[in-house]
């Protein structure tokens, strides 16, 4: 059965991140009475991701190397790594690395309840492996064909794997053309537990309604939101069973994509260890 | 469509709540004192990572954090990040049987006390419950075996505790759902520490379903959500037994079949799975050591069975009664566990790397089964043999030649005394050589040497002593760095081996993804094909229906008076066939619409009082004739076209198949050519490895012997000095030349 593989540091899986910085994305996206602009999003949504599986995957002697991850960004003349500091220029990454390696622990204030009914500020610790970065156009072929090549050597690299996980974050006007035969070329790369999944996170400054998981691309707000849809790969069928133990109603056609809301949750849906029952 | 929204976790009376994430939980504890209720937590201090602030160990259901109170009680948090069903009752009804234990008829202090609070920890203002636990100090199982799997007597030992503690949870009939390397931790006494309750079972959640299915290099293949229930522990119970068993008795095995940082002891999921392309299993079930094998015997025949029938491990199945009771007699005084077990079975070759306490017991058992080489005297030659009678011809030959030759060629007479000369060291050469070559000369002289050798030693005992032992050090150095490097490889097979089937099935994939692929589109591919078989004869049925319906009968349309019928027969429109469509485009003039019928030979025509309005009516009124036309069309084709159709599809789908299946066998072939090429290799390394640890065994016992018989050196030299004398003598006397040259002419 596809997608069951083991995750471990002997049979290690694989994250690659894209990351939208043309200059649309300097657009700002409303998310509640505070307005951001949607390039802040996506590295937010990425430092939070990167956090998120840190955490996941430590254990007593620290952060065990169950993942290896690329952060890739896309922009103006430039397609790479866009993680900066120490691991400034490199692509896949071993995650114990990327957990030591943050290019800086940054304090943010944060207004949360204090239980009483009140608001009260404080300052939390929130490590930062990259910034916003707002450059050009939105070469998204040229991004899905420089994951192509990341993933096709690790796939040869290692057979027996949990396929690589792809997370695009954009806000979904490619720039050099139609990138979905780029997508479906990614997607092909396979390894003997399943093809590559392909996820799509839409940011947009169109005040859809948050869509999470959906199952068909009736309801989406644009084209854009349409085409990131079609590109992205069908949930597997123990994914679908976390989507649904977190309260989202799924069915056999629901894709990887999400639009205006969270997806570090997609961290919960990759089984390490202890297995859950397929459903409850 | 399904659309959610997930801002944040929702709570609420919805049978499904999402749980913060573990990063989530690492953030707000960063601030204990808003985060908690319980005053030790919120004045607590709550251990730090290096980098990522708050120190998480994670699972696949939750994140565990360490706080230390005030008062310096250290707690482990466990913060859930799924929601498992009624988690709260769960846990209380599993505290109050874990409570009810009557922890002195426990064999060990196994049981972590924990406590549930339901408000335990504020996240985004709403609050989760977290377990608070005493932290317990201890190894997990992998790295207790990591650093001691050469003590076979610590391991045997861990593994009657761990025997204990699974009877304890027997006796009590509770069982823990997910027992693995993580969730059971050696203590600093030696004693196990049981931990992660969430999937526990306990009498009292009897018809409750599982929540979590265990580990997956820990379960049985058979085990499902139904399993959940006293037995649910029984083959992990039984397959950590077995793992704990073979490392005791063959230390190597760990190194040969447990990968550095893998999750699992010795045997895993594909083991589980697959035993039939496991390399483990070989080696479990053609050990050396017989109790090894019946009890691996026994697990891998567990592995078709469900889980509920199978027996609960007790010592008594283990194993049979004698071998039992030496066992018993191994625990009971740890000490001499080691010479229970190495005295068990010495004649026997072990196959791995000897641990060391096993080498001692079998070099010396095996030193005092070889008895001192008897001092027999050499008694002399005996049955001759073609080569001594050659030496003896060739001696008498090399004699005779120089006369025989000065006769025959008429030599100088000075030549004779010469050549007889040289003819006489010749055949002593001969008759020296030959005598040399005898065996009971060789025997005597290797004799000599080794009483000689043995003569010097005992000159200097100590030093003797000292090189014996560094020959046996590097005796032993040598063979475990072959031992190790040959583990080190059988290892790599099964990364090897795992490696190449994952390559075959990407191949296999890569071959049969297009043929599966259009075979799933075959039925599609019918439905049109036919459609298109029928759409002459569909055509031509609608066309005759529309011809037959007169353009007069339109009149029944709202506003289409006889003059505007009679305009259209005009413009040549009699029937509802004589037009396809209608098309509009704007007039130049006015910028009302002007409409044209679409004749059925292509060109339009423009009907003088009929608009938009009336132009649209008559063709959805065209239209819906065609469509009551083509539900009486025929939608059956004639047989023989039909057939032909299925037969085109049905040479498709065999193409597919055959594509299919030749892809398939060639991957099977791949497969059992690559597993036989694995399993040689493995069997040819055990073997070389048996043969090693065999001779290293006679060479140590050797050795040994020699040491020994070191002691009581001045006795022994003097014994040895005497001995050698005779054995010279004896020689001498004996197996001399003349003896040899009378041997020769006589046989005596």
């Amino acid at each position: 059965m596809p997608y069951t593989a083991e995750i471990s540091r002997t049979n290690p899986g694989c994250f690659v991140f894209l990351v939208d910085q043309s200059a649309s994305m300097s657009d700002p996206m409303g998310t509640g009475e505070v307005t951001q602009q949607r390039a802040k999003v996506v590295s937010d949504a990425i430092n939070r991701l990167l956090t998120e599986l840190s955490v996941k995957c430590a254990k007593e002697e620290g952060v065990r190397d169950y993942f290896h991850v690329a952060v890739i960004g896309y922009g103006h003349n430039h397609v790479g790594s866009a993680f900066q500091g120490a691991l400034a220029g490199r692509d896949l990454v071993p995650l114990s690395e990327v957990a030591n390696n943050p290019a800086r622990v940054e304090s943010r204030t944060k207004k949360v309840p204090d239980g009483a009914g009140g608001l009260v500020e404080t300052s939390v610790q929130f490590p930062v492996w990259m910034d916003p970065v707002i450059n050009g156009g939105t070469p998204m072929t040229r991004a899905f064909g420089y994951a192509d090549s990341l993933v096709a050597n690790w796939v040869e690299a290692h057979p027996s794997s949990f396929p690589p996980i792809v997370l695009n974050l954009t806000d979904g006007e490619s720039t050099d053309g139609d990138p979905t035969s780029a997508a479906i070329a990614l997607a092909s790369h396979a390894t003997a537990d399943g093809a590559v999944l392909l996820f799509n996170l839409h940011v947009s400054g169109s005040d859809g309604t948050p869509v999470t998981f959906p199952d068909s691309e009736e309801g989406l707000p644009d084209t854009y939101a349409r085409l990131l849809f079609q590109m992205s790969s069908v949930l597997p069928s123990h994914m679908r069973s976390y989507a649904a133990s977190q309260g989202h109603r799924v069915s056999e056609t629901t894709r990887g994509f999400v639009y205006n809301a969270d997806i570090t949750s997609i961290v919960e849906f990759l089984d390490i260890g202890t297995r859950a029952t397929e459903l409850r | 469509m399904a659309v959610s929204r997930d801002d944040r976790p929702v709570t609420g009376t919805n049978r499904i709540r999402k749980f913060p994430t573990g990063a989530n939980y690492a953030e707000v504890l960063q601030h204990p004192e808003l985060c908690f209720r319980d005053p030790d937590l919120r004045h607590g201090t709550v251990q730090q990572s290096a980098v990522l602030g708050p120190k998480a160990i994670s699972g696949n259901f939750a994140s565990v954090f360490s706080i230390t109170a005030r008062d310096g009680q250290r707690y482990a948090l466990k913060c859930f990040t799924r929601d498992t069903s009624a988690i709260g009752t769960r846990y209380t009804v599993i505290s109050t049987a874990l409570r009810a234990l009557d922890t002195g008829s426990l064999s060990q202090p196994w049981p972590v006390r924990f406590e549930f609070l339901e408000q335990g920890v504020l996240v985004l203002g709403d609050w989760f419950p977290v377990l608070r636990m005493a932290w317990v100090r201890g190894t997990d199982l992998i790295s207790w075996i990591d650093r001691h799997h050469h003590d076979p007597t610590a391991v045997h030992t861990l593994a009657d505790r761990f025997l204990a503690m699974t009877g304890d949870l027997e006796d009590n009939g509770i069982a823990h759902g997910d027992l693995q390397h993580g969730n059971i931790l050696v203590a600093e006494d030696g004693t196990l520490r049981l931990v992660d309750y969430d999937g526990m079972y306990v009498p009292a959640l009897k018809g409750e379903v599982a929540t979590e299915n265990g580990h997956r290099n820990y379960q049985s293949p058979q085990r499902g959500a139904a399993d959940f229930g006293p037995a649910m522990d029984r083959f992990s119970t039984w397959l950590i037994h077995l793992s704990l068993l073979a490392v005791a008795t063959d230390p190597s095995l760990w190194n040969q079949l447990h990968e550095p940082q893998g999750e699992y002891l010795i045997l895993s999921e594909s083991d589980l799975r697959s035993p039939a392309t496991s390399l483990a299993w070989p080696l479990l079930l053609g050990h050396s050591d017989q109790r090894l094998r019946t009890a691996a015997a026994r697990v891998q025949g567990f592995l078709g069975q469900p889980c509920s029938t199978l027996p609960r491990l007790t010592a008594d199945t283990l194993t049979s009664p004698t071998s039992r009771h030496k066992r018993k007699a191994g625990t009971t005084t740890p000490t001499t566990t080691g010479t229970t077990r190495g005295a068990t079975d010495p004649a026997t070759p072990h196959f791995g790397t000897l641990p060391a306490w096993m080498v001692d017991r079998m070099a010396s058992a095996t030193a005092a089964a070889v008895p001192t080489p008897p001092a027999l005297a050499p008694t002399g030659f005996t049955g001759r043999r073609p080569r001594d009678l050659t030496a003896a011809a060739a001696a008498l030959l090399s004699t005779a030649a120089p006369g025989v030759l000065s006769v025959t060629t008429g030599q100088p007479e000075g030549y004779l005394p010469a050549a007889q000369g040289a003819a006489l060291l010749a055949s002593a050469a001969v008759i020296g050589i030959g005598r040399r070559l005898r065996p009971e000369y060789r025997t005597a002289h290797q004799r000599i040497r080794e009483l000689r050798r043995r003569a010097r030693e005992l000159k200097d005992p100590a030093g003797a002593h000292q090189r014996l032992e560094q020959e046996m050090q590097k005796l032993d150095d040598a063979t475990a760095k072959e031992g190790a490097v040959a583990d080190k490889r059988i290892r790599t097979l099964q990364t090897d081996l795992r490696v190449g089937l994952a390559r075959i099935t990407m191949e296999l994939n890569r071959r049969t993804d297009q043929p599966h692929k259009r075979k799933a589109e075959l039925s599609a591919r019918e439905q049109n094909m036919i459609a298109a078989a029928l759409e002459p004869a569909v055509r031509r049925h609608v066309e005759a229906k529309l011809r037959a319906t007169s353009i007069q009968e339109a009149r029944s349309l709202p506003n289409m008076g006889a003059k505007t019928v009679g305009a259209l027969m005009r413009a040549g429109i009699r029937t509802a066939a004589d037009f396809t469509g209608v098309s509009y485009s704007q007039s130049q003039g006015t910028g009302n619409r002007v409409a044209y019928f679409i004749h059925a030979g292509g060109h339009y025509i423009r009907v003088p009082g009929v608009g938009e309005a009336r132009a649209s009516a008559l063709d959805a009124w065209r239209r819906s004739l065609e469509q009551r036309a083509r539900t009486s069309a025929p939608a059956k084709l004639p047989g023989p076209a039909l057939a032909r159709i299925r037969a085109e599809i049905a040479t498709l789908r065999a193409r597919y198949d055959r594509e299919i299946k030749q892809a398939e066998s060639k991957a099977q072939q791949d497969r059992d050519v690559l597993q036989k090429r694995i399993t040689d290799e493995r069997q040819r390394l055990t073997a070389d490895r048996q043969q090693r640890a065999m001779e290293t065994q006679r060479k140590r016992a050797d050795l040994l012997q020699r040491q020994k018989q070191l002691s009581g050196a001045e006795a022994e030299r003097a014994r040895m000095t005497g001995a050698l004398s005779t054995a010279r003598t004896e020689t001498r006397r004996n197996l001399g030349v003349r003896k040899y040259l009378t041997f020769l002419l006589t046989g005596h």
